[in-house]
């Protein structure tokens, strides 16, 4: 089932400072970026890049940024009057969880411990007073190649690679158009990546989801998406197709050392 | 994938197993098995008692007043010739009924004030834990003394006073697991899929929340008993005739010297109790924490 | 004269848990002369046990065997608490993956290093504190007197492990086990950590092995590579013939992850044979 929105991501001057007084640091310094539909679109960068970071802002965790940030048409609010998560007098913003979601770095912080399979891909659905909650849960545990019998398991009686195909499953099941990867296979051995890398590739195509894919590795992000930005210390410094990024067209100093490194 | 029977339908629910299996870790360790027994005893006893009890636990009958231990009174009797083994078993019921009650009252409250001040932070955060450290920084049986001295003596004024006072380091420790957690992944990911506040807090958090909480009460439960007794001891808690356990030594006090049933059977059943309770936090501490979060 | 030699021969390691015995390293044989050796697995390949059964720094319900587990002569099985103890740091030494979690976050890394020292010999303050300098300075750290006042915290993680590697000089070890030492930091920073382990192989005869989940890492690091899958050793075969691998393993793992070279539309997966990890 494809889904009906396949948002257009419009991000421009974004910015955004942590700490305050003596230790306040600008971690983002006026970030560009313009993800069309349907598009996987990747950030590479170091620790402290800032690249987790612009996901977060993306997905509503940091709220005092300045800039404007634009999903599928719709503005994210950003300073002081955004609304913040977990601040009592705040309400979830319920449009926009149908319209992003986020699969997280490690899978065994991802899932909550006490709740199985089917209780954390009913969640979702309740929250939005959705029906057909089995067949929505069976559906999409099919499609990320997950056994039904899984549904009564908790997560620690699955795999690292299994926990996150629960959390693909669990992102997808409000059908999002866009979708946020914080680092989705860091934490999986290399043969369990490869799976998890093909699971993606082939729900974009099925379903013409479009991707923000955050990491480390060149290789995973080369693979992946079609697009590429590379970050240093809070700044895009290039951003190129990754075709052009296997033919060694790169051209800042930064990228080619990246790239050398992946490639020694 | 074609698997269309799904061949856990029907089993057991998944929070039986676990039921079971926490169980099964509990009576490995001897002493934690110890425990569960004497508890297990004393709610039997406070069950059964108007059966189990030999003799009417409130009959005077002056001619047979402060007899030793012996056939017919196993445990003597005090200065009103009542049976002391059936009031000892009538107490049980009493100190059932505080610790159950406190604790029901204990937990919830102090487990909301503890998430909500973890959770939200700020402002919030501040006021509540403000509150906190008053009622904690008055020692309990004071306190407790205090509240019954305004409501009047009585069992429900002493068990309303205990809760009253015995929440603090529930709605703490609360505190501390729910600021921990808020930063978890399944956190965020819950507040991103649109989770009121609400929601999270109880469905999300609380639940993590819930082993070191039932630890700590179940450790407090020893206290809780300790309390009631001094109250009763006192002469604040269960007012006479009614067989609380601290009542009973404090009325034995006087013919302790000669008598010395009358303060050593109520005495040893409190010690009993109490190691009891405390032998059980203690054992699902270990029980509960370390495996619950591979 | 015989170099100092690792050899280990059927090495067995199964944890005693409440439901029997768990095997977690199944008859694994090999010996390490003063080369760069790496032991190449994914988790639950049993290799990080290796590395830890060798300086026996396994929990107490680990039941650790073998045919032959000798260094330099001694026999490590039968060694006491105390031999062992002294063994450890002073001839066999080991570094872990994250920087972070192994140095004290409450001490100076100073200080920290100066322990080790003074385990190896008996210095006055000064002459300690000059020795620490000595060695943070032979990790090529640049202002090793600033960077001995920091604490674990404050370092970025390459120094974080170059801090380590010189608390493991201060003791002149002879063998070294390296347990992931390279997973933690960045991809720029390895090169660096990478090329210091070389020089201390090359300078000192320092024995080295070398623990990882990265095949292609090692192909280009180490001289030999032994690969795990489910506590055995299923290849065992120099780097430079890492590319005419012979295992289904060994293939899949250098195929499995995505280069920049060789791009696929679709990554191989694994297909896994029970026969592996038996027999």
């Amino acid at each position: 089932m494809t889904s009906t929105l396949a948002p257009h991501v419009a991000v421009r001057g974004l910015s955004l400072s942590l700490g305050d007084g003596a230790r306040r640091r600008q971690v983002l310094h006026d970030v560009h970026l313009d993800i069309g539909p349907g598009e996987a679109f990747g950030l590479v960068g170091e620790s402290g890049s800032g690249k987790t970071t612009v996901l977060r802002c993306l997905a509503g965790q940091y709220r005092h940024w300045q800039g404007q940030v634009q999903i599928a048409g719709q503005a994210l609010v950003g300073g002081p009057q955004g609304r913040r998560p977990g601040a009592w007098w705040s309400s979830p913003d319920l449009t926009l969880a149908r319209t992003v979601q986020m699969v997280h770095q490690d899978p065994y912080a991802s899932l909550h411990p006490r709740h199985t399979v089917y209780t954390a891909l009913a969640e979702p659905l309740r929250v939005h007073r959705m029906d057909a909650l089995d067949a929505r849960i069976d559906r999409v545990l099919a499609q990320v190649g997950l056994p039904l019998a899984f549904r009564h398991r908790y997560p620690h009686q699955l795999s690292g690679g299994q926990r996150q195909r629960v959390a693909i499953a669990r992102a997808l099941i409000l059908q999002p158009g866009l979708l946020l990867l914080d680092e989705p296979t860091s934490a999986l051995d290399v043969s369990v990546q490869a799976e998890v890398l093909n699971l993606l590739a082939d729900l974009r195509r099925e379903q013409g989801l479009t991707y923000l894919l955050v990491s480390h590795d060149l290789g995973v992000v080369a693979h992946l998406c079609d697009r590429l930005a590379v970050m240093q210390q809070g700044a895009i410094v290039e951003t190129l197709s990754s075709d052009a990024l296997c033919a060694g067209a790169a051209r800042h100093p930064y990228t080619r050392t990246l790239v050398a490194s992946a490639d020694a | 994938m074609s698997i269309a029977v799904d061949s856990n339908a029907g089993a057991r629910p998944a929070w039986a197993d676990e039921a079971v299996a926490l169980l099964r870790r509990l009576m490995r360790n001897r002493l934690t098995a110890a425990g569960l027994v004497v508890i297990g005893l004393l709610v039997l006893l406070a069950l059964l008692a108007p059966w189990l009890a030999p003799a009417d636990p409130l009959r005077q009958d002056l001619a047979r007043a402060l007899l030793p231990p012996g056939p017919g009174h196993w445990f003597g009797t005090d200065e009103f010739g009542r049976d002391v083994l059936s009031r000892l078993l009538h107490g049980t019921r009493i100190t059932l009924f505080i610790v159950v009650l406190v604790t029901v009252v204990v937990g919830p409250l102090g487990m909301a004030v503890g998430v909500v001040a973890g959770y939200f932070g700020g402002r919030v955060d501040a006021v509540l834990m403000r509150l906190t450290d008053m009622v904690l920084s008055f020692p309990s049986l004071i306190l407790a003394l205090a509240f019954v001295a305004a409501m009047g003596p009585g069992l429900d004024h002493a068990v309303l006073a205990i809760a009253l006072t015995a929440w603090p380091p529930i709605a703490r420790l609360s505190r501390a697991e729910a600021l921990t957690l808020r930063q978890s992944d399944f956190i965020v990911v819950a507040q991103l899929q649109g989770a009121s506040n609400t929601r999270v807090l109880l469905k999300h958090l609380v639940p993590l929340c819930l082993p070191s909480v039932l630890v700590r009460l179940t450790m407090n439960m020893a206290s809780v008993v300790l309390t009631a007794a001094g109250l009763g001891f006192l002469g604040l808690g269960a007012q006479p005739p009614l067989p609380e356990w601290g009542a009973m030594i404090s009325e034995g006090r006087r013919y302790m010297l000669d008598s010395w049933w009358l303060v050593a059977a109520p005495g040893a059943a409190i010690l009993a109790v109490s190691t009891a309770f405390n032998l059980l936090g203690d054992g699902l501490n270990d029980a509960l924490d370390p495996r619950q979060n591979t | 004269m015989t170099a100092s030699l690792l050899q280990v021969d059927q090495l067995d390691v199964a944890y005693r848990g409440p439901a029997g015995a768990v095997p977690v390293v199944k008859g694994v044989s090999f010996t390490l002369g003063q080369e760069k050796l790496a032991v190449v697995g994914e988790s639950g390949s049993g290799k990080t046990t290796v590395g830890r059964a060798l300086l026996r720094l396994l929990p107490r319900h680990a039941q650790v065997s073998a045919r032959t587990l000798r260094f330099d002569g001694v026999d490590l099985l039968a060694a006491s608490d105390r031999q062992m103890g002294q063994l450890r740091g002073q001839r066999l030494s080991m570094i872990m993956q994250d920087p972070r979690y192994s140095l004290n976050p409450v001490m100076p890394v100073g200080a920290q290093i100066g322990e080790a020292v003074l385990r190896a010999e008996a210095l006055g303050r000064a002459a300690c504190q000059e020795r620490v300098e000595q060695l943070l300075a032979r990790v090529h750290i640049r202002e090793p007197g600033r960077v001995a006042r920091q604490y674990a915290h404050q370092l970025s993680g390459g120094m974080g492990q170059r801090v380590m590697i010189a608390m493991m000089l201060a003791q002149k070890p002879r063998l070294l086990v390296a347990d992931e030492p390279t997973s933690a930091l960045d991809v720029s920073v390895r090169q660096e950590v990478l090329d210091l382990l070389d020089e201390l192989v090359a300078e000192q005869g320092l024995m080295l092995l070398f623990i990882s989940h990265d095949l292609n890492l090692v192909g280009r690091f180490c001289d030999r590579v032994l690969v795990m899958y489910g506590g055995r050793v299923v290849e065992a075969l120099p780097a430079a013939e890492l590319a005419h691998a012979d295992h289904p393993y060994t293939r899949a793992l250098l195929s499995a992850a995505p280069s920049l070279k060789h791009r696929r539309r679709t990554l191989p997966v694994l297909q896994r044979d029970p026969a592996w990890s038996a027999g």
